[in-house]
């Protein structure tokens, strides 16, 4: 803890050699998130750099009170959802799918490349929806702001990608069984 | 219950998920960082900048809104002071009546030798002349001087009086007759006044004095001249000089009280034309 604050202050201080270890140190982890929400790994890379970018800039504003990679993926998101948001690649609008009922509980054992694919097959909003809340932990009033739209939007964006998701999997899993 | 446990399923997955960047990541953040820091701190300049200018025009505009309020109060005190006109106007007119116009310097320096039905003249001029004259001070100074002549007259010393005098006397007069007292007299100075020509002019108008000395400066060959031209006018021939002295002998000084020209020609036509009605 002593060593991350040191490494901070250095990095505030513009050492190259500090804010280096600070990037090798989160951003494995932060390239997961921007994955998260890209599919192209290089463009994700891209997201990751202008993310680690507005850290070393903005770092004098950090006051240790949370945890330093909570505060870094929060940046990391935002800058994937302005990008996002920037490119118009993000539809909100409610479409109509058809759902099949046959959830699966299977889906803890599945890998996460496997969840991950699911995932980058749901459609934009529903994604950034779903990563923000699942796994981000965002609430929806955070989300509609952060999206710019409204918390029923969040909701009902939401509920069907979750719908969305276990129905691919469910495919995904019958595909598999018919291989084999 | 069960959409919490999948969310919480993926959440614990992918929280944990590492993706590990190309070799080449840092060295183009590195890029885009040297890159940074020259826009940062034009960023504190211009911040700086901007403060110093904020702060400059702050305190240029409390200085201006104090300076107006100052500027504003002053301008109430001067509407709370304002002067009350009727002292200024008692105040001028104490100033005016003390000022050293009204005084008068004169010096007697000729004996007065009037005969008493000379003065019994003078008291017919003065009584004539009040019916013109409603100035009150003048009339003062008018009774003053014949009450002077009546002490003269009783102390016997009429013809052979020599009076030096250098007292001043101060006329007070109203607002009314100052202007013409100023016209009048040469004030502040010495003037050496025949007792008569001092009381003519106490007790006639400006015009009557200035036909008084028209009177005693005309020459007599200049009345000559105009009685010729009046003659040549009528086509009578008569000799200016009869018609002259017939003129001296009839015009008397109430005459002078008018205009002397006026009274001469019209004596002048009035004898042409009873020289003409004898010839016929």
């Amino acid at each position: 803890m002593h060593h991350e604050k040191l490494l901070i202050k250095r990095a505030i201080d513009n050492n190259r050699e500090a804010q280096q270890n600070l990037f090798a140190q989160f951003s494995p982890k932060m390239l997961g998130v921007c994955r998260q929400y890209v599919k192209d790994s290089h463009h994700a890379e891209d997201l990751l750099l202008q993310g680690f970018l507005k850290v070393f800039t903005n770092l004098h504003k950090f006051k240790h009170e949370g945890s330093f990679e909570g505060w870094i993926r929060r940046i990391v998101v935002n800058t994937c959802i302005s990008y996002l948001r920037k490119k118009n690649v993000i539809d909100l609008f409610d479409e109509d799918f058809v759902f099949n009922d046959a959830a699966t509980d299977s889906l803890e054992n599945t890998s996460v490349e496997d969840i991950q694919k699911l995932i980058d097959k749901l459609p934009e909003g529903y994604k950034m929806v779903f990563n923000l809340f699942a796994i981000e932990g965002f609430k929806h009033s955070e989300i509609a702001e952060l999206l710019g739209v409204s918390e029923n939007t969040s909701k009902s964006q939401l509920f069907k990608a979750r719908r969305l998701l276990q129905e691919n999997y469910y495919k995904m899993n019958k595909t598999i069984n018919e291989k084999r | 219950m069960k959409k919490d446990k999948l969310d919480n399923s993926i959440k614990e997955k992918f929280l944990n998920r590492t993706l590990e960047p190309s070799v080449s990541a840092w060295e183009r953040l590195s890029v885009k960082l040297d890159k940074q820091p020259k826009e940062n701190n034009k960023g504190w300049f211009f911040y700086i900048g901007y403060a110093a200018t904020i702060l400059v025009l702050i305190s240029i505009g409390i200085y201006t809104l104090s300076e107006g309020e100052q500027t504003s109060g002053s301008k109430q005190i001067i509407v709370e002071k304002n002067k009350d006109t009727t002292t200024i106007k008692n105040k001028i007119e104490q100033h005016f009546n003390t000022i050293s116009i009204d005084k008068a310097l004169v010096k007697l320096e000729k004996v007065v030798k009037k005969k008493e039905d000379k003065s019994i003249e003078v008291k017919n001029i003065i009584a004539n002349s009040i019916a013109f004259k409603e100035k009150r001070v003048l009339l003062k100074k008018e009774e003053s001087l014949i009450n002077k002549n009546i002490i003269l007259k009783n102390k016997g010393k009429i013809s052979s009086l020599k009076i030096k005098e250098n007292n001043p006397i101060k006329v007070l007069v109203n607002k009314g007759s100052r202007n013409e007292s100023i016209k009048q007299q040469n004030f502040n100075s010495r003037i050496k006044v025949n007792a008569d020509d001092l009381l003519y002019a106490l007790t006639q108008r400006s015009n009557g004095i200035k036909e008084k000395g028209a009177k005693l400066n005309m020459s007599r060959n200049e009345i000559l001249k105009t009685i010729k031209s009046e003659l040549n006018k009528s086509n009578l021939k008569v000799n200016p000089e009869i018609i002259l002295s017939e003129v001296e002998r009839t015009i008397n000084n109430d005459i002078f009280q008018n205009n002397f020209l006026k009274s001469l020609k019209k004596r002048i036509s009035n004898i042409t034309t009873a020289i003409a009605s004898r010839n016929d």
